[in-house]
């Protein structure tokens, strides 16, 4: 783990009295959506405390010039009047003020490019970016410079994909570390944990915050869990951030149930929050849970119509009725309202491939990944794609990136494993398969790749050990589709005994006698019941005197080598 | 190879050709004061300011014409280079209409949007017939068409549009905003990226030095696709870019990307209906064959091989004869057995020329002759399929293939042994006209023509040209600094460097080169080696460094050094190591008296040389059993078979071997006239005969600078001048002796002269 945190020792009338001033000044600002997060803490936090204290506390708003022309210009503000509040707030000195003509002109700028996305040229795209990094990069180094302004800056240079913004919004959150925005922006640009674990960060409370919110990003589910835990049970226990956080999180580490009880308990407290609900309508979709999807899209649908989460609800849910090309018309709906939104776009590539339009898969599939390149499904789609296309080997190299972003993983392990076979190099595969298995495989997949390698290897011992472990795994879940696999692996087991010799023969009836509840390997069954049964009698002929003294123990030793058997590659 | 044809391609177009531009408002308002001042010239219209200037000149409207057309096709300039254009000098125009021009464009940024309407309105007019006579310009020209085009783009603007334009016109015409921000250096619309693009895969392809540097090209295409995130081809430039670089991860990344979005609009996606987006899948066949080279260009052997067959397998199902054929040439590339090979080839040539791919049939003829000019078909033969070739790559207009053949032959003729042959086809390869003037006129300059430059710059130093020879590799330095292929020069430089100093007696220099070439050529280094160690006279080690190589020459895989692209005279390198091998191993057993092994070495290099017509080498395995049997005394013996390849080694040979052979000649002489019974005076008569050929000798070791030879050649003249009796003579070389001692002092046991040099 590459970031050790220490104890959460914080008191939670320090984190309230924060998230109130953090909120004011943020409101201050125009940084709604902040604002409307720290307003969210802090009434979860609130409700921890005695009301009465939590009534007591109080925002002290600085004096400050030119109380007048601020108001009018935040007012502007908030009607999104944008470049009208910059031209009011040009002379202002003091910070809020400061902030706000700046911030202002970067919305309008943004304004205007969202309202013509493709009229304009990417040289007017980038006008108002220029002029802000220019003027900004001024401000940089007087008494002005502020954590907010720091932030705008950060913003600025990541739009603008300039080296120097992680440097820019790590100074960001030193200087003023309650602002989340910034947290949320400095999240973007950590590619690994390496990275992570070279961050300076400030001693703050948020700190916690971030790190479960970077931890769940980079795939780390296992400690991102423990952390938002740990918060769970302390200061934030009624916070539905942070329970929409952990849902997540169960919901990467494949633990459906828990997720989407997580999911449906914010529902219950929240039944208007739209936040996240995207992902729980996957969750339901990986379910197949119909009925809940559907009340989900119906009530999304009456909240707000033209949110994107609104529409990849829909989505989903048409998707999982199996009507993709309503199911498209939804996803691109929600792409038109935020091109930049990865998630419709890796469930868009989903779309894509059931309707086995690989080309249009890979598009979206790539462009996912563009987005967020940590999107493991994007990559394991693009892998996907490409194996439809018989293109084994490009497809090697998207499962492996979907590997390497999660490590742990076995279906990702299984598909390499899957390409690797495909390329015939079966010491890879049976590598992968191994792993698979070692890191728990839930679909119990992984044992049967890897004795059917072995098979193809040639290590009957190792492949008929595996297919043992593999029956008795299955069994243990009790999946009832690997019907067919099973009777596949008690055939395989079956000969194997038979060819083993004529103290195994007790075993290979055994098995074949099970391989004959199966319909598809019901004839090779009898063919080999038939054989055992001769083999016996060929036995008995020739060794009549010590039948009954010889047969028992060495049917013991059977089933023991059986079990004995290694097969670690 | 594969960069021919196999672009990612339908990377999404914009339809945005004829989008208005701030530069087509400026060439627009150019036309209109231009055809203003003309009608007025004409009395057609009343407008003041045009009446006072003469009429245009035939030359002045010729021009206008030829800069109009100009200007309708080039892409779109920035305004310091459209002013710079309309200086006087380039074009014949009149000083008034440009200076009119930029008024009225000003003026047009000064109206803002109603300045734009106003133009379309006086444009359209322009269109229509005046009151008499023929519109001033015609409707179905090609002003005309561009004109109406616009037009019409103008009258469908919305009002944001027209909005926007105008505040496009007026940061184009803005000079003020040149700063120093690193972002401003490279500002390019999407049109002028693909331009951009398109022009250095060109270059990379024909004349890498001409293309920008790997790190600039970089820092260019970053920039490109921060502003065109799916732009396919930018992607798969970075993909050639990295691939100069040697990064392989980098550049499978790139391409994975590349051809990701070559697929499929993702425009498309969001705002059009499905059906448009369902496509052939050529691209991913290209794709396949992409990373083919990627793997086979970084010797990943069984990888490259699986990706042909991906290919392979995705274009037998679409029916694609182009690229099955295209993959079957990787095949012949990588296959390691020459039986299969060679069935391969025919296959690629005979398929290929029936479906009408010349360049593949022409690459696959270039291939196949050069395999068997290695199996030891007859040379008339090989030149016979040259010339074939030849006529081809001329029909077709393939100049790519013409230099391929060009290099192919100077090969053959130097694995011949017809170095002067080969330095001819190489100059012709350096002077051919290979500019294409209607592809921009790049010249190629690729591999095949840094190959002939190296063997230029080795034929000088053979003569004993070694300034010539070094600023020859000086200037392959400064053209090929960072391409893959830059270790020609290098390896030539250090080749003759390393003869040069072991001439010297300068064995820690030597041995120093022979590790530095020991990077580039593992089995080249360890013959070098060898040759050191016997010199020096340390049998023991040239032993242990000849077995190394002989086991090393066992298992180089037959194919692995005659695969195209060839690199010029290494060209059958592995035979010609073979030989050397053979020879050292030959003078190593002599050295220990073992005069029976070593001609058996001998005959088997003959052997070798003979079976593939290798004349030169074959002269110089003769010369080198000639000093052996000398050695023997089998002197009758050895002059016979100096004679018999004197001849060969004075019109190919080089300096060095020129001078060896002479030495070996007088020597041989010397020792058959001791055997002879004569009277002494003839005896001494004969003997010094032998002067002319010591003297010449000499010369020729002087002019190669091998002064450890000189010395040989002064001290055997001394002795013959004592022996005749010439003590004037005899001192005088006695003391050139020691003064050349005293000046190359050398501590050697080994006297037998080895054949291999420059």
């Amino acid at each position: 783990m590459a970031v050790v945190l220490d104890e959460f020792n914080f008191e939670t009338l320090v984190i309230a009295q924060d998230l109130l001033n953090a909120g004011e000044e943020c409101t201050l600002r125009g940084l709604n959506y902040t604002a409307k997060w720290l307003a969210e803490l802090d009434f979860a936090v609130s409700k921890k405390l005695d009301p009465d204290v939590a009534d007591s506390l109080e925002y002290q708003q600085p004096k400050r010039k030119g109380r007048a022309r601020y108001i009018l210009a935040k007012k502007y503000f908030d009607v999104k009047e944008y470049s009208r509040c910059a031209h009011y707030t040009q002379e202002c000195t003091d910070p809020v003020s400061l902030f706000l003509h700046y911030y202002s002109r970067y919305m309008a700028g943004e304004k205007t490019i969202v309202e013509d996305e493709s009229d304009k040229s990417s040289e007017t795209k980038l006008a108002h970016l220029k002029l802000l990094h220019h003027d900004l990069g001024r401000l940089r180094n007087t008494s002005r410079w502020d954590g907010y302004l720091c932030y705008l800056y950060g913003l600025v240079l990541r739009k603008m994909d300039l080296p120097h913004s992680l440097q820019v919004l790590q100074d960001s959150v030193n200087l003023n570390p309650l602002n989340w925005a910034a947290w949320l922006e400095l999240a973007n640009l950590i590619k690994n944990s390496e990275m992570l674990s070279q961050l300076k960060l400030p001693d703050c409370w948020m700190k916690f915050l971030f790190m479960g919110h970077i931890l769940g990003d980079l795939h780390l589910d296992e400690a991102a869990l423990n952390l938002y835990e740990k918060l769970h049970q302390g200061v934030f226990e009624h916070s539905l951030y942070i329970k929409s956080q952990i849902a997540k999180i169960y919901y990467s580490l494949r633990d459906g149930i828990q997720a989407a009880t997580k999911f449906s308990e914010i529902r219950e407290e929240d039944p208007y929050c739209l936040d996240a609900m995207d992902v729980y309508s996957n969750v339901l979709y990986v379910q197949i849970n119909q009925p809940e999807l559907a009340q989900l899209a119906h009530q999304a649908f009456a909240v707000d119509k033209y949110r994107v989460e609104t529409c990849c609800i829909v989505g989903n849910y048409y998707g999982l009725r199996g009507q993709h090309e309503k199911a498209v018309l939804y996803l691109q709906r929600a792409l038109k309202l935020n091109p930049h939104y990865s998630y419709a776009w890796t469930i868009m590539g989903h779309e894509n491939i059931e309707m086995k339009n690989s080309n249009a898969a890979i598009a979206c599939y790539r462009k996912a990944t563009e987005m967020n390149m940590r999107d493991f499904r994007a990559w394991y789609g693009l892998g996907q794609a490409y194996e439809i296309l018989k293109m084994p080997l490009y497809s090697l190299y998207y499962y492996r990136m979907a590997q390497s972003l999660k490590p742990d993983d076995s279906r990702m392990l299984v598909a390499l494993g899957d390409a690797y076979d495909k390329l015939d190099r079966l010491h890879d595969a049976k590598k992968c398969y191994w792993k698979a298995h070692c890191v728990g495989d839930l679909e119990c997949i992984a044992l049967l790749r890897l004795a059917k390698t072995y098979d193809k290897l040639k290590e009957t011992d190792h492949a008929a050990a595996a297919y043992c472990d593999y029956l008795r795994d299955s069994e243990k879940q009790g999946s009832g589709e690997g019907d067919e696999h099973h009777g596949q692996a008690y055939l395989y087991l079956a000969s194997y005994y038979l060819s083993k010799g004529p103290q195994f023969l007790d075993l290979a009836r055994e098995y074949a006698q099970k391989c004959v509840e199966y319909p598809t390997t019901l004839a090779d069954g009898k063919a080999l019941l038939r054989e055992v049964v001769q083999r016996c009698q060929e036995e008995n002929s020739r060794d009549q005197s010590s039948i009954f003294s010889s047969r028992q123990p060495l049917r013991r030793v059977g089933g023991e080598d059986s079990l004995n058997l290694v097969f670690t590659p | 190879m594969a960069t021919r044809e196999s672009l990612p391609l339908n990377s999404f177009k914009l339809n945005n050709d004829d989008r208005v531009s701030p530069f087509k408002v400026a060439v627009l308002v150019f036309v209109r004061e231009y055809c203003t001042a003309r009608l007025a010239q004409l009395g057609m219209s009343p407008h003041s300011h045009y009446n006072s200037i003469p009429p245009f000149s035939p030359q002045q409207c010729k021009d206008f014409c030829l800069l109009s057309l100009e200007l309708i096709q080039c892409y779109d300039v920035t305004w310091e280079d459209f002013e710079i254009i309309l200086e006087p000098g380039h074009y014949n125009l009149n000083a008034t209409i440009v200076s009119e021009f930029t008024q009225s464009l000003h003026q047009i940024v000064k109206d803002g949007a109603s300045g734009l309407l106003d133009l379309g309105e006086s444009l359209e007019k322009l269109l229509m017939e005046p009151a008499k006579g023929k519109p001033m310009i015609r409707r179905d020209s090609v002003l005309g068409i561009f004109i109406r085009k616009m037009v019409l783009q103008l009258d469908r603007m919305t009002f944001e549009g027209t909005v926007e334009l105008s505040n496009n016109l007026t940061t184009y015409l803005d000079k003020s905003k040149q700063s120093d921000d690193p972002l401003e250096l490279v500002q390019v619309s999407r049109k002028q990226a693909e331009l951009l693009v398109s022009q250095q895969l060109t270059m990379l392809q024909r004349n890498e030095s001409l293309a920008h540097s790997p790190v600039n090209l970089q820092k260019i295409i970053d920039r490109i696709l921060h502003e065109n995130k799916d732009f396919a081809e930018a992607n798969f430039l970075a993909h050639l870019n990295e691939m100069r670089c040697q990064d392989f991860g980098q550049a499978e990344k790139r391409l994975h990307q590349s051809y990701d979005q070559g697929t499929i609009s993702v425009e498309g996606l969001i705002h059009s209906k499905l059906e448009e987006n369902l496509m052939n899948n050529k691209t991913f066949r290209h794709a396949s064959l992409n990373m083919a080279f990627l793997h086979a260009s970084f010797g990943h052997h069984e990888l490259a091989v699986t990706a042909l067959c991906e290919t392979v397998a995705l274009s037998g199902e679409a029916a694609d004869h182009i690229c099955l054929q295209e993959s079957l040439a990787w095949f012949c590339h990588l296959e390691e057995n020459p039986e299969m090979r060679l069935k391969m080839m025919e296959r690629l040539v005979t398929k290929s020329s029936e479906s009408n791919l010349h360049y593949l049939a022409s690459l696959g003829l270039a291939m196949w002759t050069q395999d068997c000019a290695l199996t030891g078909v007859v040379p008339t033969r090989i030149f016979e399929y040259l010339h074939t070739n030849d006529v081809a790559n001329c029909q077709h207009s393939l100049t790519d293939m013409t230099l391929t053949c060009l290099a192919l032959r100077a090969a053959i003729w130097n694995f011949y042994g017809y170095p002067r042959n080969a330095l001819q086809v190489s100059q012709l390869l350096l002077t051919l006209h290979t500019g294409d003037p209607t592809k921009g006129n790049i010249y190629y300059n690729n591999e095949h023509m840094h190959m002939a430059i190296c063997n230029i710059a080795l034929h000088l130093s053979r003569q004993g040209r070694y300034a010539d020879a070094e600023s020859i590799t000086k200037f392959a330095a400064g053209q090929y600094a960072f391409q893959q292929h830059s270790q020609m020069w290098k390896m030539t430089d250090l080749h003759v460097t390393f003869y040069r100093t072991l001439w010297l007696g300068q064995w820690d220099k030597a041995e120093l080169i022979v590790s530095q070439l020991a990077v580039f050529d593992r089995a080249e280094s360890q013959a070098k080696k060898a040759h050191l160690m016997l010199c020096k006279g340390d049998t023991c080690q040239g032993k242990s460094v000849l077995n190394a190589l002989e086991e090393k020459l066992s298992n180089i895989k037959e194919s692995s050094n005659h695969r195209m692209p060839n690199p010029g005279w290494k060209m059958g390198q592995n035979l010609r190591l073979q030989v050397q091998c053979l020879m050292l191993r030959a003078v190593l057993l002599s050295a220990r008296q073992n005069f029976v092994e070593a001609l058996l070495q001998i005959s088997q290099a003959s052997d070798i040389c003979t079976k593939h017509h290798m004349s030169l080498q074959l002269a110089l395995v003769g010369m080198q059993s000639a000093e052996i049997q000398l050695l023997m005394n089998f002197t009758a013996n050895a002059l016979d078979l100096v004679r018999k390849h004197l001849n060969i080694i004075y019109t190919h040979g080089s300096l060095f071997e020129q001078g060896a052979a002479t030495y070996l000649l007088a020597r041989c002489l010397l020792a058959e006239s001791g055997t002879k019974k004569c009277d002494p005076g003839e005896l001494k008569s004969k003997k010094a005969e032998i002067f002319p050929l010591l003297t010449r000798a000499k010369r020729i070791f002087n002019q190669i600078e091998a002064f450890h030879y000189v010395k040989d050649v002064v001290f055997m003249e001394a002795l013959l001048y004592n022996h005749l009796g010439y003590e004037k003579e005899r001192n005088t070389r006695a003391m050139l002796f020691k003064q050349l001692d005293e000046l190359y002092p050398l501590k050697t046991s080994n006297n037998i002269q080895i054949f291999i040099g420059l």
